[in-house]
């Protein structure tokens, strides 16, 4: 398996092609660390690269590195350009062929972020005054479902999901009609990505959504991700930002590596390549190991 | 997404736990309900005032005045009065204060001097009814003060002053309280000057002969009426020599005067009116001749109707003294000067005014309408009453006022303390839910909707505490409709006010809330 080349035709589909996205702050003259020359700082760093459809894509790097505003581009939240200083392509190409350029207008964005965007934040991301029922329902409501048919849907997805994990202890189930302050955190990130996925979306985003749980609700949160991805393998993308590199890229089939805004190797890495902590350690120094030095 | 799930939405951010949404819809229903009803019972406890003394006294009792305009000559007599008596009976329902109409002839009455520079002095009285065995209740008002056992004090002599009256005084209504020093009997008395006025020329009449009698029952000391100062004004020169030779209680005419007076006196008030008959008869026996003159003087000028050819009639009337000719209308008994039209309905004093002015107040010419104004006149006690309660009422008006002011400024600024921080935490929401896919535009209409839920609760509070207040009013004051009535339109003003406050408030909070929302970067949610 070979590193994913954007910038060739060739490499097969494309369910995001990104060509020299750069993300750059404006400051004040005064800037924070004494630097009173600084007038802008770069946070992505022309980043091109081609996000195959059906894959499974980790984004990894150091805290400030540029994951999440990655994230916020990719998912749809920033859009506007001159707003939050945002050059560059992206194009989208949806299932049915149709091509949407995201970095038009916020309405773009949102049309595109709710038409095939999912996404989960990290804790807390359930509205505090809603069950966790109407928690998972609002997506469909917002799609036009009514709320009976919207109730039956989350119902069904969570029945589902408890089936899947069998008897490992409490089911969603028992707390649908729990406020999210009444369930643990554990469960309400289960909630939160349930709703996510509640509508089928092309893609689904997660922003370190394990950052708050313990090992063993990490993994299970990855293995209903897995899960999810599995039944419709071809259709279904993830892209994950994560502290967790190792479990990352164990799970992940491509590792978007973000270091001071830019991509290491300026492309894509294969993330079976990368399973190692050796390798590991040199891309959080800014090398690349060994065995991918030839793709750079 | 559809507006009933749009509705349920808000409905639910909005009313669920922990949300202290719920909070602000309690507090702002109790801002409406406490403000509305508080206005509702105070305005109808200050209004209802009137209606307390009504109940609780006798019937107030008022006459409107009419007369022709011309002092000197009577022109009314006792079919006249039937006549018009009988037109206002057709008129006024029958369930009414309509008293009747009665007779009156103008005589002086007394003086009161001072020592600086404001003088009063006039008086009038004399009445008789169409109906002897009627009793004439403004005289009966007197015949009741004049019997009070009251001791006289400075602070209970409060009179009513004219504007005209102060005009000539060279003093204005600003002056006011003034204080009027004068002696009666050697005796210092102060007399408070309170108020002033319009349009009822006459109603100090009896606040005069109250306080008069109270001098005279105070000491038996009857030598004289002492005259601190007499002041020229501006009196006819023709007759002020006259009046100087009288003046001097010397003279041929000094003589003549005491006795015209004396036959005047007699002549125009006979037996039945004893109080009048004995301060005159008092002042023409013990007073220095004097205050005669001063009385005269300020007879001719304290009726504000009485205009210079008037005066010059009287003038002329005055120096027949001389030669033994009364003034012919203090001779004949069933003819009158001026008309009263008696009720003890305060509230009918208008119909009946303009009523007055269009019947035909003389039956010998009938197509000509003779009557002239001159004024309203209240019974001393119903004034004073009205004018107690109108003052009870203005003070309550303000007090309510300014309770429901602190109240509603109190309660608002609470209001947008706490919709102030939920706007914060909405904006946290407004960046999740943009996650989940809601647009802003989406998000802004939501907050729009949410805003106007929690305006409902004070709507729904404001007809609540005016259906409280309104309750507790009628409780304490049936009865008295216009109170109530008054009251009402009152309370819905307020209640309107608070509407609109509370909308506005609403409005801001929704404002504020996009205003974040919209500023607000999802991207903070992602660093977090």
């Amino acid at each position: 398996m070979s590193a994913v080349d954007s910038t060739s035709d060739a490499a097969g589909p494309v369910l995001f092609r990104i060509r020299d996205l750069m993300v750059e702050h404006s400051l004040d003259s005064h800037s924070e660390a004494g630097n009173d020359n600084a007038t802008s700082v770069v946070v992505l760093n022309r980043i091109s690269m081609d996000i195959p459809p059906g894959c499974r894509l980790a984004i990894l790097g150091r805290s400030g590195s540029g994951k999440s505003t990655l994230l916020s581009i990719l998912s749809g939240l920033r859009t506007e350009r001159s707003c939050f200083g945002i050059s560059g392509e992206l194009e989208f190409h949806c299932p049915g062929g149709r091509i949407v350029n995201v970095l038009g207008s916020e309405r773009v964005g949102d049309t595109y972020r709710s038409d095939w965007i999912g996404f989960v934040l990290s804790a807390s991301s359930l509205l505090s005054g809603f069950s966790c029922l109407d928690n998972l329902c609002l997506p469909l409501l917002r799609a036009g479902l009514s709320r009976q048919t919207s109730r039956q849907r989350a119902g069904q997805l969570v029945d589902r999901f408890d089936e899947m994990n069998g008897a490992t202890g409490s089911t969603l189930g028992e707390h649908l009609h729990k406020l999210p302050s009444e369930v643990s955190s554990g469960q309400l990130q289960r909630f939160a990505i349930l709703r996510a996925m509640i509508n089928n979306p092309a893609v689904l985003m997660a922003d370190e959504p394990f950052s708050n749980l313990d090992p063993l609700n990490h993994r299970a949160m990855l293995k209903m991700i897995g899960e999810w991805r599995q039944s419709k393998p071809t259709e279904r993308t993830v892209i994950l930002v994560s502290h967790h590199w190792q479990d990352a890229i164990a799970w992940a089939d491509y590792v978007a590596f973000l270091h001071k805004g830019n991509l290491v190797g300026g492309r894509l890495l294969l993330a079976n390549e990368l399973g190692n902590y050796e390798a590991i350690e040199k891309l959080v120094t800014g090398q690349l190991p060994d065995n991918l030095e030839h793709l750079a | 997404m559809k507006f009933g799930n749009r509705l349920w939405f808000c409905l639910t951010d909005v009313f669920s736990k922990p949300s202290i949404a719920i909070t602000l819809a309690i507090l702002s229903t109790l801002l409406s309900v406490t403000t509305t009803m508080v206005t509702s019972f105070g305005l109808a406890f200050g209004i209802g005032n009137v209606n307390t003394h009504r109940i609780e006294s006798e019937p107030l009792s008022g006459c409107v005045l009419v007369g022709d305009g011309i002092r000197t000559k009577q022109r009314f007599e006792s079919a006249d009065f039937e006549h018009v008596e009988s037109f206002l009976r057709q008129k006024l329902p029958a369930s009414t204060g309509f008293t009747g109409v009665f007779g009156f002839r103008e005589v002086p009455l007394t003086v009161i001097t001072s020592d600086g520079s404001t003088w009063t002095l006039y008086g009038r009285t004399a009445s008789m009814g169409t109906d002897d065995r009627r009793e004439d209740p403004v005289f009966a008002g007197l015949r009741r003060i004049s019997t009070s056992s009251a001791t006289p004090s400075a602070d209970q002599s409060a009179l009513y002053v004219s504007t005209d009256f102060l005009t000539q005084c060279g003093l204005q209504a600003q002056t006011l309280p003034l204080t009027i020093r004068c002696k009666v009997k050697e005796l210092p008395v102060e007399l408070r000057v309170t108020g002033v006025v319009d349009r009822l020329p006459y109603r100090w009449d009896f606040v005069m002969a109250e306080d008069i009698d109270r001098w005279l029952a105070q000491t038996d000391d009857r030598a004289s009426i002492k005259v601190d100062q007499v002041t020229t004004g501006t009196a006819p020169t023709q007759w002020w020599p006259l009046l100087q030779q009288v003046g001097d209680g010397q003279g041929e005419h000094f003589d003549r005067f005491v006795e015209l007076a004396g036959q005047a006196n007699r002549r125009v008030n006979g037996q039945r009116f004893d109080l009048v008959d004995h301060r005159l008869s008092l002042a023409m026996t013990d007073a220095p001749l004097q205050e005669w003159s001063i009385l005269l003087r300020m007879w001719i000028k304290g009726f504000p109707a009485l205009d210079q050819p008037d005066a010059d009639m009287l003038v002329e009337q005055f120096l027949n003294l001389e030669t033994g000719i009364l003034p012919e209308h203090s001779l004949e008994d069933d003819r009158y000067d001026m008309a009263g039209i008696y009720t003890s309905d305060l509230s009918l004093m208008q119909s009946i005014a303009d009523l007055a002015s269009e019947v035909h107040w003389r039956q010998s010419h009938s197509t000509a309408n003779d009557g002239k104004m001159f004024g309203r006149l209240v019974e001393r006690e119903s004034a004073e009453k009205v004018a107690r309660a109108d003052e009870q009422t203005r003070t309550a008006l303000k007090i309510v006022t300014g309770f429901s002011f602190v109240i509603a400024l109190v309660g608002s600024i609470g209001l947008l303390t706490i919709l102030f921080l939920k706007a914060k935490s909405k904006s946290s929401e407004a960046g999740m839910m943009r996650v989940i896919g809601f647009s802003n535009q989406s998000i802004t209409q939501l907050r729009l909707i949410e805003a106007f839920v929690l305006w409902i609760p004070s709507i729904l509070g404001i007809p609540l505490g005016i259906a409280l207040g309104k309750y507790l009013s009628h409780q304490q004051y049936a009865g008295d409709a216009m109170a109530q009535q008054i009251g009402y339109h009152l309370t819905i003003t307020h209640a309107l006010s608070i509407s609109l406050g509370c909308l506005v408030a609403s409005v801001f909070f929704m404002q504020l809330s996009v205003m974040i929302c919209h500023r607000s970067d999802p991207i903070l949610l992602l660093e977090r």
